[in-house]
């Protein structure tokens, strides 16, 4: 009954908004970006409640609307208008990181990951924050399980190399 | 996931497969044996692990900074702009001067009342009857479900007001917008081409009502019932400011509800 999904959205929709704004963030590093990700998501998935199949994961199927909003509209338009993405190297950190400074391990950990390229990024979040495994995250982000693993693999050697650093050039800090 | 076994190195993506848990029993069995006479792949290993982090606690972190009140009030908006979708096929209405396009739920933040119009007549048209038409036409597409879900917050609601009243340069207070037998539900913001329009919404047990204001800058004016779009209008004006109350409220009840406004006001 088409009915029972449109009913299932409009009462799981609402619980799901900030993991989606954080999902956002991670994808745009701009709070109000990821607001309006947010915004365009619920309208679209309100549009299309009926196709949500009840007793699935809603939160898995909001995720792949924000994905596919963010890749096909939002940074589209963000490049056509010329002003290329936030550049994962240039040190610009998540608009949230400095919220939460006084969790300096955390803090860290995010400026680490939002160091990454973008597709590594994204993975490392959906795998390792949101706890997805590599399929659903391959479903998610439509490509195949082995460009989730090979994104993984990638990101995880750059972070070992950080570690690395971290560990020759920040000895005298540590306790 | 299988060819790199056989015979070739594993690489990177299979030894993190293998630390993410997400290796197939067969390949994993394959793997720990060869990790056990092949230090170099071991060392390998535990240099990738070393990439690992406590990623959910840093991302519990950041879920904690969303702006969940803003948030749900998007939601409420999509809500709106879901229906007014459904609505596409139907031609929208022509505006006073023909010359307004009427785009509901602009994506960002207060945006949604947004009209689009010829420069030079913008102020005749605005002060004239086409702001009516414009909040008429938008009220059509807000139902009870709209409104209910918002949370009673009498502190978030004199918050909102005192924010109207600052845009407005009006005195407007809970206690003043306050009306019997209606809830009142939020004050919002909206903009009607670059100028500010307050909407003061309510629940009856007729459907949403909205009291809303702008700025017009024309002589007073007593207060006068029209209906447009199903809706009943009373509207008038006063100290620079055009008034109106709509909503679907029996005609004698609207004006007597027009008349406890217009009579705080200023």
């Amino acid at each position: 009954m088409t009915e029972s999904g449109h009913e299932a959205v409009m009462a799981g929709l609402s619980a799901q908004l900030s993991r989606l704004w954080r999902y956002g963030l991670v994808l745009s590093g701009n709070r109000s970006v990821a607001e309006d990700l947010v915004q365009a998501t619920c309208v679209r998935a309100l549009e299309r409640a009926d196709q949500f199949t009840p007793g699935t994961r809603l939160d898995r199927w909001l995720f792949t609307i924000l994905h596919s909003i963010w890749l096909n509209e939002v940074r589209a338009a963000r490049l056509r208008r010329g002003r290329g993405l936030v550049d994962p190297e240039s040190g610009l950190v998540f608009d949230g990181i400095k919220e939460i400074e006084t969790n300096i391990l955390a803090a860290q950990v995010l400026r680490e990951v939002q160091s990454l390229p973008e597709a590594q990024r994204e993975t490392v979040f959906l795998v390792y924050a949101e706890g997805l495994t590599y399929r659903e995250a391959a479903k998610i982000l439509a490509v195949p399980i082995g460009t989730i693993m090979s994104r993984l693999a990638g990101a995880r050697a750059k972070l070992a190399a950080l570690a690395g650093e971290d560990v020759s050039g920040e000895k005298k800090k540590k306790r | 996931m299988t060819d790199n076994m056989q015979g070739n190195l594993p690489t990177d993506s299979t030894l993190v497969a293998y630390l993410d848990g997400e290796l197939p029993e067969t390949e994993r069995g394959e793997l720990e044996a060869r990790l056990r006479i092949d230090a170099a792949l071991k060392r390998r290993l535990d240099y990738l692990a070393t990439g690992a982090r406590p990623f959910a606690d840093a991302f519990d972190a950041l879920v904690t900074g969303a702006p969940t009140e803003r948030l749900q009030r998007n939601l409420a908006q999509a809500r709106i702009k879901a229906v007014a979708g459904s609505w596409s096929r139907r031609p929208l209405a022509t505006l006073a001067a023909g010359l307004l396009i009427f785009a509901v739920g602009a994506a960002l933040g207060f945006g949604l009342l947004r009209v689009v119009q010829q420069p030079n007549e913008i102020a005749e048209s605005v002060a004239a009857d086409a702001w009516r038409e414009v909040v008429a036409e938008y009220l059509t597409l807000y139902t009870s479900e709209t409104l209910a879900d918002i949370p009673e917050d009498a502190a978030q609601r004199a918050r909102e007001l005192s924010t109207i009243a600052g845009k407005l340069a009006i005195d407007i207070s809970p206690d003043e917008v306050a009306l019997p037998d209606l809830a009142f539900k939020r004050a919002q913001l909206l903009d009607l081409d670059g100028q500010p329009l307050a909407q003061i919404a309510y629940l009856s047990r007729f459907g949403p009502v909205a009291f809303c204001v702008i700025k017009d800058d024309q002589p007073d004016a007593g207060r006068e019932f029209e209906e447009r779009h199903g809706q009943r209008i009373v509207y008038w004006s006063k100290g620079g400011h055009a008034f109106m109350l709509i909503g679907k409220l029996p005609q004698s009840q609207l004006e007597a509800l027009a008349e406890t406004l217009d009579q705080r006001m200023l």
